[in-house]
C-alpha cells in the first residue's frame, strides 16, 4: 500500500488546509479515502461526534496535486481508507500557513514509522540559501477492507424539493439569531424557488422567507408544486455554517420531506455534501 | 533605586517584562551600581530568566546604595513583586509606546513598594504602586564558558523553526551534529506516543552565524521558555546564542546588547534516560519501555536537575511544601479512620471477641491521637477522639466530615470515594437491586423542561 502526493501551488495548499480545518471543526475523527482520481474526506454520522452532520467531501486530485501516486491493497481495489484526527492534520497545516515565508512545496506520504503515519514534508524557504524541510508525522489508522462498505459514497437522496441557497453568510446570520430561540429549525422549500427557514416555540414563531431563488434542473421533473419541509437540529446546522471555510460557488439545498436536509456545496474542484438528518423529537 | 526609562526604550523594557512573565510568577528586582537585574524563575525551578539593564539603558539611573539618601555602604533593596501585577502595568505595549514619553521606576524601601510612573503626552501621569517583599538575590549556578557546544543565530532563524511546532508541544529535542541541527518533538512522556504528532525540522549549519559543535549531542528542554526568549529577541532583531554541554546540564540562551541590556535564559534539560531517548533514535523505534515515573510535566525530571543549580532560600515554596505535607497527613488520617472502621465492624460482627479487641483499641486510639496532634487542630480532630468507641453509623459521620473538608465542588469523585463506595463503581453494580432505590427522598431541585 503506497501513497505519495506533492502540492506546489500555494493557493492549492491553502485551499487544502482550509478544507481540512472545515472537517476538523465538524468532527474529531474522519476518514480519508484516496483513489486514483479523487481524495475524499468522510465524516460518518454514526462514528462521529453526535452533534456533527455527515459529510462527504470530494477533492479532485489533479487540481491539488502536481504529483500523485497511489497503490491500493490490490489491482482491483486500488484505493486506501484511513482514519485520522482532522484536528491534528489541520494543526500541522496551520503551523506553516501562519509562517511568513510560504512553503515551497508540501509532500503528503503514507509511511510506517512508529505507527502508520501520514507524513507531511514541508519545504520552506529559509533566510539563507539552504532549503529547510519540516517533517510532520500525523498518526493514522488504516481501515481494513471489510469495513470499507461503511464509507461508500452516499446515494443522492430522493428529495422532494431542491433550491439554490442564497449566500451561506446570509443563512448563517439568520440561523445564529434563531439559535437562541429554539433547538430545532425547519427548512421548507417548493419548486418555485421559495425557501422558508423557521423556528417555532411556545411563545413565538419566527420565519425567514427567501423568494425567487433559482431552482436546479434535475432530469425527472415530477413537479408537485407543493412545499416540503424537514426539521433539523439547529446546532448541527450551526456547526456546518460556522465550520465552512471554503466559499462555494453554489450551494444546493435538497429537502427530503420529514427525513433529511441535504446540502451540496459546489466548488470548481471540490464538492462537499452535508447530510442533516431530521430531528426525531419534533 | 530610582531610574528613568526614555520613551524609546519602553518597548524593549515592556517586552522583557512580558518575556519574564512567561517564566515565573514573581519578578525579582535587584539593583546594582552598574545596572538593574530583573529575574524570574518558574515554579518547578527548571527555568530561570534574567535581564540586565545597564545604566546606559536609562536616561537616569541611581541604584540607591549609599550616596545621597543614606549612609554609605548600605545595600540597595532587593525585592520581588507579583508578576501578574507588573504584567498588567505593561499589558498593552502598543498603547504604551504611543502615549508614554518617559517612565520612572523607583523602589521605596520604607513603604515596601515598587513605583512605576508613566509620564504620558498632554501631561498625563499614570502611577502604579506594586507592593514588594524584600528577598535575597536570585541566583542560578551556571557557567556559559564551560559549555562545549555553542551556536549563535539570528532570533528569526530559530523562531521560524519553532513556529512549526504545535502550540501545545511541551518539549523539544535539539540534536546537533557537525553539519546540521535537527529539532524534533519529544513525545515520550505523553500517554500514547503512537497517537502523537511527530515533527522534525532540519537546520543546516550554514544558517547559523557561528557554529561550534565538537561532539554530536542531543538535549531535551521545554519549548515554552525558548518561545519566551525568542519573543523578546525577534522584534529587535538580535541574535541568540545557545550554550550547552550534555543532557542533564542546563542549556543557556543569551541575547546580548551590551552595554544597554543583556538577557540570559537558563533551562534545565532532561537527564539522560537509558531507554527513552536512545530507543527513539533507532529506526525500529519501538516504545516498549517507559520510565516508571511518568514524566508528565517537565517538572519531574528537570526539577531535581534544576535544584542542583538553583540555590536561593525561597520562603514561599516552603509554605507550599507545608500545605502539601498537610494534605498527605490528612490522607494518612483517613486511612487511620478506615482502619478503625474495619476494626469496629469486626467487633460488631463478632461480639464475643470484643474484650480482646477492646484492649487493642485504646492503643490504636492513642497512636492516632498522637499522630493527629501534629497537625492544626480542626473540629474533626475532636470528633475523632470523642467518637472512637462509637459504632458504625457515627464513624460514617466522621468520614463525611473529613471528606467534606477538602472537597472541591465540581471535581470528579476522588479515589477515596472509590475506596469507600467501591461496590458502586463495580461494573456489575446495578442500582435497582439496592433496597429502597425507588423511594425518592428529595425531588430534583430544577426541572429539566
Amino acid at each position: 500500500m503506497k501513497f505519495r502526493g506533492k502540492m506546489v501551488d500555494i493557493t492549492c495548499i491553502k485551499q487544502f488546509s482550509n478544507i481540512v480545518s472545515t472537517v476538523a471543526r465538524l468532527s474529531k475523527i474522519c476518514v480519508l479515502r484516496i483513489t486514483k482520481e479523487h481524495v475524499y474526506f468522510i465524516i460518518h454520522e454514526s462514528g462521529a461526534v453526535e452533534s456533527s452532520p455527515g459529510l462527504w467531501a470530494e477533492l479532485d486530485q489533479g487540481h491539488f496535486f502536481n504529483e500523485f501516486h497511489v497503490e491500493g491493497v490490490s489491482q482491483e481495489d486500488n484505493q486506501i481508507f484511513l482514519e485520522l484526527e482532522p484536528d491534528k492534520l489541520s494543526k500541522t497545516l496551520n503551523s506553516f500557513k501562519t509562517a511568513q515565508p510560504a512553503p515551497r512545496s508540501l509532500k503528503v506520504k503514507l509511511t510506517r514509522k512508529h505507527s502508520p503515519c501520514l507524513t507531511l514534508e514541508v519545504e520552506l524557504p529559509s533566510l539563507s540559501v539552504h532549503a529547510r524541510t519540516v517533517v510532520h508525522d500525523v498518526p493514522v489508522t488504516l481501515i481494513p477492507r471489510r469495513q470499507w462498505h461503511v464509507y461508500q459514497e452516499p446515494e443522492m437522496p430522493q428529495f422532494d424539493s431542491s433550491v439554490y441557497l442564497p449566500p451561506l453568510r446570509q443563512i448563517k446570520h439568520v440561523v445564529d439569531r434563531m439559535k437562541t430561540l429554539s433547538q430545532h429549525i425547519t427548512f421548507s422549500a417548493n419548486r418555485r424557488g421559495t425557501l422558508i427557514i423557521s423556528v417555532s416555540t411556545d411563545v413565538v414563531d419566527v420565519s425567514t422567507h427567501f423568494k425567487n431563488l433559482s431552482v436546479p434542473v434535475w432530469g425527472d421533473d415530477n413537479d408537485t408544486g407543493g412545499t416540503h419541509s424537514a426539521t433539523v437540529d439547529i446546532k448541527k446546522l450551526g456547526l456546518l455554517l460556522q465550520g465552512s471555510q471554503i466559499n462555494p460557488t453554489k450551494v444546493i439545498c435538497n429537502i427530503v420531506a420529514n427525513r433529511m436536509v441535504h446540502m451540496f456545496l459546489l466548488h470548481d474542484d471540490v464538492t462537499l455534501q452535508y447530510f442533516l438528518p431530521a430531528a426525531t423529537n419534533t | 533605586m530610582k531610574c528613568t526609562i526614555p520613551g524609546s526604550n519602553i518597548k524593549v523594557f515592556g517586552r522583557a517584562i512580558h518575556s519574564l512573565a512567561r517564566i515565573g510568577e514573581e519578578l525579582y528586582v535587584e539593583p546594582y551600581p552598574t545596572g538593574v537585574y530583573f529575574r524570574a524563575v518558574n515554579s518547578s525551578r527548571s527555568a530561570f530568566a534574567s535581564f540586565h539593564f545597564g545604566s546606559r539603558f536609562f536616561a537616569h539611573y541611581n541604584d540607591g546604595s549609599g550616596g545621597q539618601q543614606s549612609a554609605a555602604g548600605e545595600e540597595a533593596v532587593k525585592c520581588k513583586v507579583s508578576m501578574k501585577a507588573c504584567l498588567n502595568v505593561f499589558k498593552s505595549l502598543v498603547t504604551l509606546v504611543r502615549s508614554v514619553e518617559r517612565s520612572k521606576l523607583f523602589l521605596d524601601g520604607e513603604e515596601a513598594k515598587l513605583g512605576i510612573q508613566f509620564i504620558c503626552k498632554y501631561g498625563i501621569v499614570k502611577s502604579y504602586n506594586l507592593p514588594f517583599i524584600e528577598c535575597e538575590t536570585l541566583h542560578a549556578a551556571y557557567d556559559k564558558t564551560s559549555c562545549t557546544n555553542y551556536i549563535k543565530s539570528q532570533a528569526q532563524v530559530l523562531s521560524k523553526a519553532v513556529i512549526n511546532f504545535q502550540s501545545n508541544q511541551e518539549e523539544v529535542t535539539l540534536c546537533v551534529s557537525s553539519n546540521k541541527i535537527v529539532i524534533r518533538t519529544f513525545v515520550d512522556d505523553v500517554p500514547d506516543p503512537g497517537k502523537a504528532i511527530h515533527t522534525e525540522l532540519t537546520l543546516e549549519a550554514g544558517e547559523f552565524d557561528s557554529y561550534n559543535i565538537p561532539d554530536d549531542c542531543e538535549v531535551t528542554f521545554c519549548l515554552k521558555e525558548l518561545r519566551a526568549i525568542l519573543a523578546f529577541a525577534e522584534p529587535i532583531n538580535l541574535s541568540v546564542a545557545s550554550y550547552f554541554t550534555e543532557p542533564g546540564n542546563p542549556i543557556i540562551f543569551a541575547v546580548d546588547n551590551h552595554p544597554m541590556f543583556e538577557s540570559t535564559f537558563v533551562l534545565a534539560t532532561m537527564a539522560p534516560k537509558s531507554n527513552t531517548q536512545a530507543s527513539r533514535n533507532k529506526a525500529t523505534d519501538k516504545h516498549t519501555s517507559k520510565p516508571g515515573n511518568g514524566q508528565r510535566s517537565s517538572a519531574s525530571p528537570s526539577c531535581s536537575q534544576a535544584a542542583s543549580w538553583m540555590k536561593t532560600p525561597m520562603p514561599s515554596t516552603s509554605g507550599l511544601k507545608q500545605a502539601n505535607s498537610s494534605t498527605v497527613r490528612r490522607s494518612e488520617q483517613i486511612t487511620n479512620i478506615s482502619n478503625r472502621f474495619d476494626e469496629s465492624r469486626a467487633r460488631l460482627s463478632s461480639p464475643h471477641n470484643s474484650s480482646t479487641r477492646g484492649n487493642h483499641n485504646p492503643q490504636l486510639g492513642n497512636g492516632s491521637a498522637r499522630h493527629l496532634s501534629t497537625q492544626p487542630v480542626t473540629h474533626t480532630n475532636n470528633v475523632n477522639a470523642s467518637q472512637l468507641e462509637i459504632s458504625l453509623p457515627n464513624l460514617d459521620v466522621v468520614n463525611k466530615v473529613t471528606e467534606e473538608e477538602d472537597v472541591i465542588p465540581g471535581t470528579p469523585p476522588s479515589k477515596r470515594a472509590k475506596f469507600f463506595f467501591r461496590r458502586c463503581f463495580e461494573s456489575t453494580f446495578d442500582p435497582t437491586t439496592v433496597p429502597g432505590h425507588d423511594r425518592i427522598l428529595a425531588s430534583d431541585s430544577d426541572d429539566d423542561s
